[in-house]
């Protein structure tokens, strides 16, 4: 192949993609530092970056968004890998059933957060429940999960619409793994815990590692549901830059651009940190 | 003999020209209609509101289809996002403009005014401007329209309550504060910019900084200063007996709504001073709901249409604001079961039989008479006491400093 | 056999209690606490759908619209650079695949609010090319993925030999490659399809209102207390995207039995 022809097949993908997302990068990036802002000038570049670190709110919205990622990320992940794992094991023929488990990959992220508020309010049906098995009295005993600093909300949402994506990933994976291999191990008397942490967990792990980055910048990031679901105090960073680019002065707008950059810095950091790591951790561990 | 004509011309004409600018619009506005027969208006404005939503795609809609052969879109959008939107368009330059009519008032059209983003005068190129009493509507918030937005409605602030759940509702901002403690968690507000909650605090600050006249004369920093410490003080130390203990407040009015709804909390907060009765009428609130004001004054205020400096169909847009104008979208807009809204009309200007018309209309029983809402009727604050209302809440009540 | 009953439990509590809910919820508009189960069912949900079929309809069009849009553009942005990943190694392969993964990676608002400025200024703001342009770029990388597993999927044998036999190029991708990478193609499809369908912010940012959108025309009554009517056009929602795959499921089915290929 001639060596300008990869060149010219990448075109189509090349343009677009350097056009908006590479040169959207570089606005955001510009903007962040009080250029390309219309008719403004600053005087200070760091104006917008200053203003971030001038008050609490910036990293106390900033941890709440690593914290709901984490936790919703890492939860997805424990109870989608059971399930997917749980469902190779079954027969096939009660396979085809579990299919259920892909709806909330339909529904989009504004109605799970709909959901969740139907579900989790203090007039919602888990306290419906709770008041019918003579749990609570009435509906002011139903503990606040809503809008709450805990983020409980917003995790339980983004469990629900992540858990069948980690099912679909990994399932994908373990339909490559060769059924003899566990036959063997159970014929030399291993249990299933130890079955399932040596030989079924290595292999599964890539695909984990992968969910897991994805799902975790994702949740992160992520704007839809914790709009529909409704702030709290400090909120998600993704509501926060929100707010500085609609609702504030146009002049304040360096201060979105620049919570953006550091979003962008900080997804760059944090894939390179979690591949070295899990690198790091597969190579100390035996190989079959 | 070319100038004889000419003057022959001019001398018939003039009188013509003289005379009231009604009859010299009509013959502009005949045009408008005539350049807008066919075309789209899109409407952009606030959503939070279903009542008002289907008024709009329902009745207004279907009448300026009807009679003026244009097709309106409602696109809901807050205010404060398309004057952001409308800046961004113009400090960008080119390309054309989406928006045609804008639903827009107080610290928003001062901003937009402020930045050159909307067209006019316009008021006087619509004939039904003249049923309106100018002087009512000369002020938005403290800021000179001078015609550059059109009136059409007016609203009241109002607190609504369950008559069968609530006995005695407080009737002043004390006795709320009172009311608040003796019943926890079943009160909030929604969070600041929303509307209805930025409104809620203007009252409270109206109400603890003993009214409304000292505002009146602009924005005056020692006299913000000055009393902004009574606001915070009330706000805070209602703080812990809120719904969720204040540390968290409903994002928009509909949120509260939904709360109201539910029993959650006790207290609803509106500026729409029928809405209490559009939502029984709804089947959405029990029968028992009733709407309350306090004696220390309700704020009132008017809203507006305008078009943006760029809107691609002006002249569709002026048709539209005019048949707003006229007396039969002022009734139907007036009617309990369609908004509730009250009209910015001159009765005095009207015919007989129209005026007959407004003053037998049925409010309903949830909706207090027009007497007892003019009677504690105060005027909106300034808006720049607005946009400072609304940062330092941010900063002083929610993140608490 | 306890193990698979205890699965389906605990499947059909996370996933599907929810749309029994919503179902419930959107025949009964005064289901309040404590009702487990609502006590009086109503069809005021459907009125609102009758009152206002032509909006929801029309926004319902325009999502579909934009999603096929996005479907065709990101086919056509990916199928070339598919091939070569699939096929050739060169230097900084590696690199480049990572790198154009990225767009899927990345917060969307990192970018899209720098990418809105520039379409403000090439006039594609509040079009519809814009919002298909925009969402193409977080969704491309779906597309690619499944075309370069496609290609790997089957080798080089079938292009060269229809080569020999003097097949143009393009009659090679139309006749031979295309009915291969179906099963890709489609799997590709359906994610990009589904995310363009299901995405709000970057719509209502680029499309500025201007281009109607059911996630638009449903996120305000989400917010409202109109609970019914709200889960009405959730359900929709659902329902929309699952009927479009199951009919394109029949029909691939049907082509592949015609061919022989089932």
């Amino acid at each position: 192949m001639r060596p300008s022809e990869p060149l010219l097949r990448l075109l189509p993908l090349l343009l677009p993609f350097s056009l908006v997302f590479g040169c959207g990068l570089v606005i955001t990036l510009l903007q962040s530092f009080g250029f390309l802002m219309f008719s403004y000038t600053y005087d200070d570049l760091f104006f917008a970056y200053r203003e971030l670190f001038a008050d609490s709110w910036f990293l106390r919205s900033a941890a709440f968004s690593l914290y709901v990622a984490a936790a919703s990320s890492g939860l997805s992940i424990a109870i989608g890998t059971a399930l997917a794992y749980a469902l190779w094991k079954m027969p096939e023929r009660y396979r085809n059933f579990a299919i259920v488990y892909k709806i909330p990959l339909v529904l989009p992220h504004i109605a799970v957060g709909f959901l969740a508020v139907i579900f989790l309010a203090k007039t919602g049906i888990l306290a419906s429940i709770a008041f019918h098995l003579g749990l609570i009295d009435s509906f002011e005993g139903f503990p606040d999960l809503l809008y709450t600093s805990a983020g409980i909300d917003l995790i339980s949402a983004y469990i629900y619409k992540e858990t069948p994506f980690v099912m679909v990933m990994v399932y994908a994976m373990l339909v490559r793994f060769d059924r003899r291999q566990i036959d063997t191990a159970r014929m030399l008397g291993a249990g299933r815990l130890r079955i399932f942490y040596t030989l079924i967990l290595p292999f599964i792990l890539p695909a984990i590692n992968t969910t897991f980055i994805i799902l975790f910048i994702f949740t992160f990031g992520g704007f839809d549901l914790p709009f529909v679901l409704g702030d709290s105090y400090p909120g998600m960073l993704s509501i926060r830059i929100y707010e500085y680019f609609f609702q504030k002065d146009l002049a304040l707008r360096p201060v979105a651009m620049a919570m953006l950059s550091l979003i962008f810095v900080f997804s760059l950091f944090f894939i390179g940190m979690y591949l070295r790591l899990s690198a790091s951790l597969a190579r100390g561990v035996r190989k079959l | 003999m070319r100038w004889l004509m000419h003057l022959a011309v001019m001398w018939v004409f003039l009188p013509g020209a003289l005379n009231s600018a009604v009859a010299a619009d009509s013959g502009a506005f005949a045009d408008m209609v005539q350049q807008a027969k066919g075309s789209e208006v899109k409407w952009f404005m606030w959503g939070g509101s279903t009542t008002i939503n289907s008024w709009v795609d329902s009745y207004v809609a279907e009448a300026v289809k009807e009679k003026y052969g244009i097709t309106l879109k409602r696109v809901p959008a807050d205010a404060a996002v398309f004057v952001n939107k409308l800046l961004t368009e113009k400090q960008a330059g080119g390309g054309k403009g989406s928006m045609d009519l804008l639903w827009i008032n107080g610290e928003n059209f001062k901003n937009a005014m402020e930045n050159g983003l909307l067209q006019g005068p316009l008021t006087d190129l619509l004939p039904n401007y003249s049923l309106v009493d100018p002087v009512s509507v000369e002020f938005d918030f403290g800021y000179p329209v001078r015609g550059y937005e059109i009136p059409y409605g007016r609203a009241q602030f109002v607190f609504e309550y369950d008559s069968a759940k609530v006995a005695n509702p407080p009737k002043t901002f004390a006795e709320l504060k009172e009311w608040i403690k003796k019943n926890p968690g079943k009160f909030t507000y929604p969070k600041p910019p929303d509307f209805t909650g930025s409104a809620f605090i203007r009252q409270v600050f109206y109400a603890v900084s003993g009214g409304y006249q000292q505002y009146l004369a602009g924005f005056d920093k020692g006299l913000y200063t000055g009393n902004l410490p009574k606001m915070w003080e009330y706000l805070n130390e209602l703080k812990p007996h809120l719904w969720q203990q204040g540390k968290n407040y409903p994002k928009d009015v509909a949120a509260l709504d939904t709360l109201f709804e539910r029993g959650e909390v006790l207290l609803n907060m509106s500026y729409h001073q029928a809405s209490a009765q559009g939502k029984i009428l709804q089947g959405r609130y029990k029968d028992t709901v009733r709407t309350l004001v306090m004696t220390d004054g309700s704020i009132y205020n008017t809203h507006f249409t305008a078009v943006p400096f760029n809107a691609p169909n002006r002249a569709g847009a002026l048709v539209v604001a005019n048949f707003l104008l006229s007396p039969e979208a002022q009734l139907s807009k007036n009617h309990p079961a369609n908004w509730g809204d009250f009209t910015v009309l001159d009765l005095s200007k009207l015919s007989g039989e129209e005026r007959q018309k407004f003053q037998t209309l049925d409010l309903g029983v949830a909706t207090l008479p027009l007497a007892e809402l003019g009677r504690v009727a105060v005027p909106e604050i300034p808006a720049e006491y607005l946009e400072h209302l609304e940062k330092d809440w941010e900063k002083l009540v929610l993140q608490g400093k | 056999m306890m193990g698979v009953v205890s699965i389906f439990a605990v499947l059909l509590l996370l996933f599907v209690l929810p749309v029994i809910v919503l179902l419930l919820g959107a025949f009964s508009s005064s289901w309040a606490f404590p009702e487990v189960f609502p006590a009086v069912f109503d069809l005021r949900s459907l009125h609102y759908l009758a009152q206002h079929g032509q909006d929801i309809g029309l926004s319902l069009l325009s999502s579909c619209l934009y999603s096929f849009g996005t479907v065709v553009l990101t086919f056509g942005m990916t199928i070339l650079p598919a091939k070569l990943f699939a096929r050739t190694d060169f230097f900084g392969k590696n690199f480049l695949e990572g790198m154009l993964l990225a767009p899927a990676l990345i917060p969307p608002m990192a970018f899209a609010m720098g990418a809105h400025f520039i379409f403000l200024r090439l006039g594609i703001a509040d079009t519809r090319v814009g919002v298909i342009l925009i969402l193409s770029i977080i969704s491309y990388p779906y597309m690619l993925r499944a075309l370069t597993a496609g290609y790997q999927a089957y080798g080089d044998n079938f292009a060269l030999c229809a080569k020999n036999l003097g097949a143009s190029p393009i009659r090679i991708l139309v006749a031979v490659e295309l009915p291969l990478l179906l099963p890709a193609l489609l799997a590709g499809a359906t994610i990009v399809f589904l995310v363009a369908f299901s995405e709000y912010f970057l719509v209502f940012l680029i499309g500025g209102g201007t281009v109607p959108s059911y996630s638009g025309y449903i996120f305000p009554i989400l917010n409202s207390s109109e609970r019914s009517v709200a889960s009405l056009l959730t359900l929709v929602f659902l329902a929309l995207p699952i009927v479009f795959f199951f009919v394109i499921d029949r029909l691939i089915y049907r082509a592949n039995r015609r061919r022989g290929m089932g």
